[in-house]
């Protein structure tokens, strides 16, 4: 397995400010990845610089195993789908289609005429015309129609309804289904990652914060709940990711890939895949990245 | 990671004339304004043409061995007056702008405005040929359109350049009957196409450069043109198409005045005249060449019109050149 | 009322149940599980395919893979390559009767329970926690035998 996009040192900023900053990742390729962080943490810059469309002002961004961003063999094999599809609202999806296909070497038009016929989109339909839900499965049918090797989307939930968003989803898990392409999405919904999503990366700050296999994620950390003044006691032996007490009680997440059992007097609770990211998130000074242990292809030093 | 494709739907290059379908579907609407102009001007101009053939049949014009006497120069001023010669100067000025501004504006400033240019820029075409086809089909389909104005507007004028001989600096004839036309609209185009890269704002961009460009054809046409080669000098007279940029005195020991020279011999002249010594009245010309002065003419010749024309698709086409290669260089470093 | 039947070649249909805390994965087993238990699934039935799984419930597919992976590890089904999964084993099915008998049994404890002062959320604890015991002493036997492995998660 390959890697879908590899950073070295990247770096960009804009006027004075970084927007992502010193940021080393692997992502291997294979997986759904979910890329979350607050508003204005860096992911939609580490996105753009993924797809080529911004350059980096510092370090480099790989895709495809190698392939520096944006150039020719890159935009052959990567789909990108922006933030509010930015389609061209005055065309018909007719003509969006046959936009996309004169821009692109790799074309499937039976494939994306199929998929529209499928969901009852109109092709004489206006772009501009269509639902937020319809808009979006009309982009994603145009990055699926080039057949890329890895599919990148920019926040592409942020705009729809629950039912949209599920429909989206259940498209995107079904072309990931139907074939051999790694998805790297962006999101600041947190709720809805543990059922799409494999591998996840957290950015804060313009930082990377997290970045592991899903699977990993979750085994390797754990919460304890038990007495307050034991704490410390514990903080001792593990990394406390996030430390909630009260006069009596506390609850502890805590990282450790082997805890056999509880101490004696508290009690272990496995951690989902949503607390577990907003401990992160609410804790920017933690991290959790994969350590020389697991380090097969995708090292991370952010 | 294998990044080699599998056979796809349309094999491993772009269709071809794809792009082209692009830039067509997108800017048709430009096109058929540009052209929409053009036909309303094009149709007064046959028109005007038309009538002006007829009014130079009527008048026997075509008997006329030369125009520079008698009768037959009479009769070419009465051609002359049956043309409306005023109607087009102003928006010959503000055509190229127009044009420019309108069609080249949008063309990267929409995208930006819009956000499209995610969706554009990241398609396997890349975004330089994406930028590349665009200002070349464009660029082409103005000089076509540009040029075929010129032609229609020497047809238009042919009567009444062949009666009148005009100097070639007027600049309709300038404008038209050469490549200057074009080559104004194209510079008006590249730099909408610049400016809407830095503005990022389709309005701001088309209302910008409009302006600018009417400027910089105004400040050409009315400043700038005459400079372009040193004129030539001459005490005797101009032919009829060399285009009389100044006129200027010399003194009887051969010095050139200055103006301000010239101005007190002006006023000199002026005061005996309106003493009424008993004099008979006497124009400046003549009292001037009566003091021993020259009046001297500064001209371009006629043999010029084509060197002028080059200079100025020389200085035009560079700037439009340099427009280009930095719009390309900014689209590919600066952008996101 | 909407019916969704979609030509889908399994007799049966997962769906997903966001506040239970069980993995994804999990629940899938289970469901597949519990319709062998039930007999909505029998030897030589059709598993519903990936591709229609994540379609409807818009989950990753690699969750449903390690669902057919761990059920295949069980030896309940088997996958065809290309063609689909499919149902091979049996799990120990109770006969009726004998599910009657442990029901009673059940219920009679139930009323011994309640005399005693227990209610309904009393009683489901205690069933949760004994479960919980049967669950250890089953892991530890696991254990024993193969030396650490991993214990096998039963519903």
């Amino acid at each position: 397995m390959g890697i879908a996009i590899e950073t070295s040192g990247l770096g960009k900023r804009y006027g004075r400010t970084w927007a992502l900053r010193d940021c080393s990742l692997a992502i291997p390729a294979g997986h759904v990845v979910g890329l979350v962080g607050p508003n204005g943490a860096g992911k939609t810059t580490l996105l753009s610089l993924a797809v080529g469309l911004a350059t980096p002002t510092a370090g480099e961004v790989r895709v495809l195993g190698g392939l520096p961003a944006g150039s020719p063999a890159a935009l052959d094999g990567v789909a990108f789908m922006a933030q509010d599809a930015a389609l061209y609202r005055n065309l018909s999806v007719a003509d969006m289609l046959r936009v996309g296909r004169n821009l692109n070497r790799r074309w499937d038009t039976a494939r994306a005429q199929g998929r529209l016929a499928e969901l009852g989109i109109r092709l004489d339909k206006k772009v501009g015309a269509l639902s937020g839900g319809q808009r979006s499965q009309v982009a994603l049918t145009l990055a699926l129609a080039k057949r890329p090797k890895l599919l990148i989307l920019d926040e592409p939930l942020a705009a729809l309804d629950p039912v949209a968003r599920h429909d989206f989803m259940a498209a995107l898990m079904a072309a990931v289904a139907e074939e051999d392409v790694s998805v790297v999405f962006s999101s600041h919904v947190v709720a809805e990652l543990e059922r799409v999503c494999d591998y996840l990366v957290v950015v804060q700050g313009g930082q990377v914060q997290v970045a592991g296999e899903v699977e990993d994620l979750t085994a390797g950390h754990h919460v304890l709940t038990g007495p307050a003044e034991q704490v410390d006691a514990i903080a001792q032996r593990f990394p406390v990711v996030r430390d909630r007490r009260a006069s009596a009680q506390a609850h502890l997440l805590i990282r450790t890939g082997d805890l056999s059992a509880a101490p004696p007097g508290w009690q272990r609770h496995p951690v989902g895949l949503e607390e577990l990211v907003l401990a992160y998130m609410r804790e920017p000074s933690a991290s959790m990245l994969p350590g020389p242990a697991r380090a097969r292809s995708e090292q991370v030093a952010c | 990671m294998t990044t080699c494709s599998p056979p796809s739907p349309h094999g491993g290059s772009l269709p071809r004339l794809g792009l082209a379908w692009i830039t067509w579907r997108q800017h048709r609407f430009a096109f058929y304004g540009l052209l929409g102009m053009l036909a309303g001007f094009a149709i007064l101009m046959v028109v005007e043409g038309l009538r002006a053939r007829s009014t130079y049949d009527q008048l026997g014009l075509a008997r006329c061995a030369s125009f520079s006497s008698g009768t037959c120069k009479q009769l070419a001023q009465e051609l002359f007056s049956s043309y409306s010669p005023s109607w087009p100067l102003m928006f010959l000025l503000l055509l190229p702008g127009a044009f420019g501004a309108f069609i080249g504006g949008p063309l990267i400033a929409r995208e930006l405005e819009m956000g499209t240019y995610r969706f554009a820029w990241t398609q396997g075409a890349g975004r330089t040929r994406w930028l590349l086809t665009k200002l070349l089909l464009i660029a082409v389909v103005l000089v076509v359109v540009t040029a075929a104005y010129g032609v229609l507007y020497t047809w238009y004028n042919a009567p009444l350049d062949h009666v009148m001989s005009m100097a070639f600096g007027n600049y309709l004839g300038f404008e038209f009957q050469g490549i200057a036309f074009p080559v104004q609209t194209l510079l008006a185009f590249t730099a909408a196409v610049f400016a809407g890269l830095l503005i990022r704002r389709t309005m701001i961009t088309v209302g910008t450069v409009f302006l600018a460009s009417f400027g910089l054809v105004a400040a050409t046409v009315f400043q700038l043109r005459q400079h372009y080669m040193t004129p030539l000098v001459t005490a005797g007279q101009i032919g009829p198409r060399d285009w009389a940029v100044a006129t200027a005195y010399v003194d009887p020991a051969g010095h050139l005045l200055s103006d301000a020279q010239s101005q007190s011999l002006h006023s000199k002249w002026a005061l005996l005249s309106s003493s009424g010594d008993g004099l008979p009245a006497v124009t400046f010309g003549n009292w001037l060449r009566a003091q021993h002065y020259t009046v001297v003419t500064s001209y371009h010749p006629a043999g010029r019109f084509w060197p002028f024309q080059f200079i100025e698709a020389g200085w035009m086409g560079l700037l439009i050149l340099l427009l280009g290669i930095a719009t390309v260089w900014l689209l590919r470093r600066r952008i996101g | 009322m909407d019916i969704d039947k979609d030509g889908s070649p399994s007799p049966i249909e997962f769906r997903l149940d966001p506040g239970s805390g069980v993995p994804t994965y999990l629940q899938l087993v289970q469901q597949v599980e519990q319709a062998l238990r039930l007999g909505y699934l029998r030897q030589g039935d059709q598993l519903p395919r990936v591709k229609d799984i994540v379609a409807g419930l818009a989950i990753n597919p690699n969750t449903v893979l390690k669902a057919y992976r761990e059920l295949e590890h069980r030896g309940l089904v088997v996958g065809r390559r290309g063609v689909g999964t499919f149902v091979e084993g049996t799990l120990g099915k109770v006969g009726l009767r004998e599910q009657a008998a442990l029901q009673k049994s059940m219920l009679a404890w139930m009323r011994t329970a309640s005399k005693a002062g227990l209610d309904e959320d009393g009683m489901a604890a205690l069933f949760t926690a004994a479960l919980h015991d049967l669950r250890q002493s089953r892991d530890v036997l696991v254990d024993e035998e193969d030396g650490g492995g991993r214990a096998g998660v039963v519903a």
